[in-house]
């Protein structure tokens, strides 16, 4: 709420003001589209993770652009036991296993650094709601379990991008990913309390940016 | 988390050093700046022929400086008194006074949250946590502020500034093992100085990054239940780094 706050607060002030950057842009519409990929590794969680995402956004000047994004990153984690066999055999069992399924939605803006060069430097920041699905299968109790968690969360970037042509270009960059999800839990006596997953952390992706009319 | 204090204190070591550096910076910033200068005067003298940035406002005579700028940014903040490196967002708004210098307000907001929690269950991977208590604080700056910024022309402005103000902290208690909660709020006059440098992407905009000091002692009085009134005060001195799109209109 106190974000949505600031956030309407800065437009409106834009808006008020008649900052031209914010209301119009020289020349035709411009849009773009990047579709990217990468790993993502939770402070919280050992190994990476993979991930794949979509930034859709306007151009507001030949320097800013802002959107929307979203992305998909999966996790598989399992505790396993070595299985029973003879020496040397390198089989495990599967104890238990938890599918983490997380996927943001924001808002972001962006500052390419120049638009006269072949390298692109830029930087960008999002903020928005983000969910984690997490599937739990506790093979020797046979007890599933499937929890949503949710809240707002944010996320930084910058990178650096390779113009291919005038209007594509691929994009590398290192990520940051903030927030605390939450959900709430009624227990056997009837209270409630909040549990949360953390997912902060870091990550690399390289994407394809294409501009458009 | 910013933690609140009881009684008077005299700065301490480290804020007086922050204090120094952040003076520091900003004379760095002039020197470098007259260095600058002086070099592309020389330069110009020896006709280089290596092409000098020309921006568009220039170069059009005609066109006058933009009157009011706009200047969005966000970054972190680290408390000198507690190891709690917090997001920050902000704006100023300000006017060009006369050459090189512009005044104005600014606002902020700073958020910062702990939560004391416990594992819940032995799944692997990620692990959910349970909530058992929860500080919510938030800085809100609301100062009048000037800068200057050391040219106005060139690819690089390096510029600082200073304002003073208001400020306010608001600090929200939740336990909720016990069920209890509570909230306090601490306002004093503040300052806050900041030294940068932008990096201009065209004609009414450029792209700043700067380095920033807070100092403040944020106080209010508080009543205990035997009757006796003491001031409380939470020391909000910090330095941060944030990063901003600058518009000139």
């Amino acid at each position: 709420m106190r974000v949505r706050l600031s956030l309407l607060l800065a437009l409106s002030m834009a808006l008020a003001f008649r900052v031209p950057a914010a209301l119009a842009q020289t020349g035709p519409e411009l849009w773009s589209i990047q579709l990217d990929g990468g790993l993502f590794v939770l402070n919280d969680a050992s190994g990476p993770t993979p991930r794949a995402g979509i930034r859709y956004g306007k151009h507001f000047t030949s320097h800013v652009s802002g959107g929307l994004l979203t992305g998909f990153a999966y996790k598989v984690s399992s505790l396993e036991a070595p299985a029973a066999g003879p020496q040397g055999s390198d089989s495990h069992v599967e104890l238990a296993r938890a599918d983490a399924r997380m996927v943001p939605l924001m808002a972001f803006m962006q500052v390419d650094l120049t638009d006269r060069f072949f390298l692109v430097p830029f930087v960008g920041i999002g903020a928005g709601y983000e969910w984690l699905r997490l599937q739990g299968t506790d093979h020797q109790t046979a007890q599933e379990s499937k929890v949503t968690y949710g809240n707002l969360a944010w996320e930084g970037y910058a990178g650096a991008g390779v113009r291919l042509t005038r209007k594509v270009r691929v994009n590398g960059e290192l990520y940051y990913n903030g927030g605390s999800l939450e959900r709430r839990v009624l227990a056997a006596d009837g209270s409630t309390w909040l549990e949360a997953v953390h997912v902060n952390g870091v990550g690399a992706r390289v994407g394809l940016d294409l501009v458009f009319e | 988390m910013i933690r609140p204090v009881r009684g008077y204190f005299a700065l301490s070591h480290g804020v007086r050093c922050l204090r120094v550096l952040s003076v520091s910076i900003a004379v760095s910033l002039v020197v470098a700046t007259s260095a600058s200068a002086q070099r592309a005067d020389s330069t110009a003298t020896r006709g280089s022929s290596v092409p000098r940035y020309v921006p568009q406002a220039t170069a059009a005579t005609t066109l006058k400086p933009s009157a009011y700028r706009l200047h969005l940014h966000g970054g972190v903040f680290a408390p000198v008194d507690v190891n709690a490196t917090s997001p920050t967002l902000g704006l100023r708004l300000g006017r060009r006074l006369v050459s090189h210098v512009q005044g104005g307000f600014l606002v902020g907001w700073t958020f910062e949250r702990k939560n004391l929690e416990q594992p819940v269950n032995g799944l692997p991977g990620l692990q959910p946590q349970r909530i058992l208590a929860r500080a919510d604080g938030q800085l809100v700056p609301a100062m009048a502020y000037i800068q200057v910024d050391l040219n106005e022309t060139r690819f690089l402005m390096p510029y600082f500034g200073i304002a003073s103000g208001y400020e306010w902290f608001n600090l929200k208690l939740n336990d909720y093992r016990t069920g209890e909660s509570a909230t306090a709020t601490y306002a004093n006059v503040a300052w806050e100085t900041w030294g940068g440098i932008g990096l201009r992407l065209g004609r009414d905009m450029t792209f700043d990054s700067e380095l920033f000091y807070n100092g403040g002692s944020l106080e209010r009085d508080v009543t205990d239940s035997s009757g006796q009134s003491y001031t409380e005060a939470v020391h909000a001195n910090g330095i941060g780094a944030r990063v901003g799109v600058n518009f000139l209109f």
